[in-house]
């Protein structure tokens, strides 16, 4: 006889009430197994009886299988389903609506990692603040819709100009913001050159006819500073006087 | 014979068992705490139902059920066919939403080998 195991969980015995018909069987199986009837019909008749409970508990065992599987498919998809829309939104929290960059949350938090990691490893850090020369002027003569695909260029050749370890966020309106890892001041002015001169060679009559547009960009590496949001101010102070030095060009 | 009411809950489906005119459904979702605390009454009204009533048309319309609660529509299930089986004109409607793919397979696992009438319905 099989030992009836110790109901003291409640789970415990709610399967076996569950399970209550079929317990009864065994235990009358049971019975008779251990002191058979000499009568062999009355012995062929209980084992028919075992038989049928027996195939029925079969039958329920492969549905309950099935069933199951197919409850555990439906979860696994919910919760796919669940992790892709988790995903986009994750995506969206840190994109930029319009250029598709990451946008000022996302970079504050990316500056001040960046920071911290290039100073916990003694390893350089260059940041570089940039933004479109008369910009108001674009949306002025020119037009709103004009404006929005000029920061949409601009974007893209920030992207492709840059490595692809860097980070390019939109910082603001007409602003973007470049990090460097890795990279000293020098690697970082010769990036930040680049793109400006990308910017500056870019065929922007393919906007409009009379369009051409120019960035300026401040630069800085300086991580003796006290923290992220310094470095990136002493790079707007940089562009500030790039601004005032003609506009299209780099400063550090 | 009183009809069986029970309002559903976040884990525990509804019940609309209504003896007059014999619309008995079970509806939502069902992973109880204890399955068995939860269907043991609705057997027992269903054994006694069966007891007066010569025909029997019982509806389920399930989003989600744990493995507990498969078991105890298998035991309600069982009930019906012994039933069927003794003469009494027992019929059983599995209703799922049509985009449920696997409720509707479900309801067909359901069915194999049911000694009763068992329809797979979809709803929208």
């Amino acid at each position: 006889m099989i030992e009836k195991r110790k109901t003291d969980s409640k789970p415990e015995a709610d399967i076996e009430a569950m399970f209550k018909e079929e317990i009864g069987v065994l235990q009358q199986a049971e019975v008779i197994a251990a002191n058979p009837p000499s009568d062999k019909t009355a012995v062929a008749r209980a084992f028919q009886n075992l038989t049928e409970e027996y195939k029925n508990l079969l039958q329920q065992a492969m549905k309950m299988t099935r069933i199951g599987d197919m409850a555990q498919e439906k979860l696994r998809r919910t919760q796919e389903d669940l992790s892709g829309a988790n995903e986009k939104l994750e995506r969206q929290a840190k994109t930029d609506g319009l250029t598709g960059l990451l946008n000022r949350r996302y970079l504050d938090t990316a500056l001040t990692k960046a920071f911290d990691t290039a100073r916990e490893h003694s390893r350089p850090l260059t940041v570089a603040m940039s933004d479109v020369d008369f910009f108001k002027k674009v949306n002025d003569n020119f037009s709103h819709q004009t404006g929005d695909e000029v920061l949409r260029a601009v974007a893209k050749i920030l992207r492709d100009t840059v490595r692809d370890s860097d980070t390019v966020a939109r910082y603001g309106g007409e602003e973007f913001v470049m990090l460097f890892p890795d990279l000293p001041v020098e690697g970082g002015l010769a990036i930040a050159e680049r793109v400006r001169a990308a910017v500056q060679a870019y065929d922007w009559s393919t906007i409009h006819p009379d369009l051409k547009i120019t960035i300026s960009i401040g630069v800085s590496a300086d991580l003796s500073l006290a923290n992220a949001e310094k470095l990136l101010a002493k790079a707007d102070e940089k562009l500030y006087e790039a601004k005032h030095g003609g506009r299209n060009q780099v400063r550090h | 014979m009183t009809n069986l009411n029970i309002a559903p809950t976040k884990t525990t489906p509804q019940i609309e068992f209504n003896a007059a005119t014999g619309d008995l459904e079970i509806s939502g979702q069902s992973y109880p705490e204890s399955a068995v605390d939860f269907y043991q009454p609705v057997m027992t009204w269903l054994a006694e139902f069966l007891k007066g009533e010569t025909s029997l048309t019982l509806g389920f319309k399930l989003s989600y059920f744990n493995t507990s609660s498969s078991k105890c529509i298998l035991n309600i299930l069982r009930l019906l066919e012994k039933a069927n089986a003794e003469g009494k004109k027992v019929e059983v409607n599995w209703h799922h939403n049509e985009a449920d793919e696997q409720m509707q397979e479900t309801g067909e696992e359901f069915a194999e080998n049911m000694k009763l009438t068992f329809n797979v319905v979809a709803f929208k």
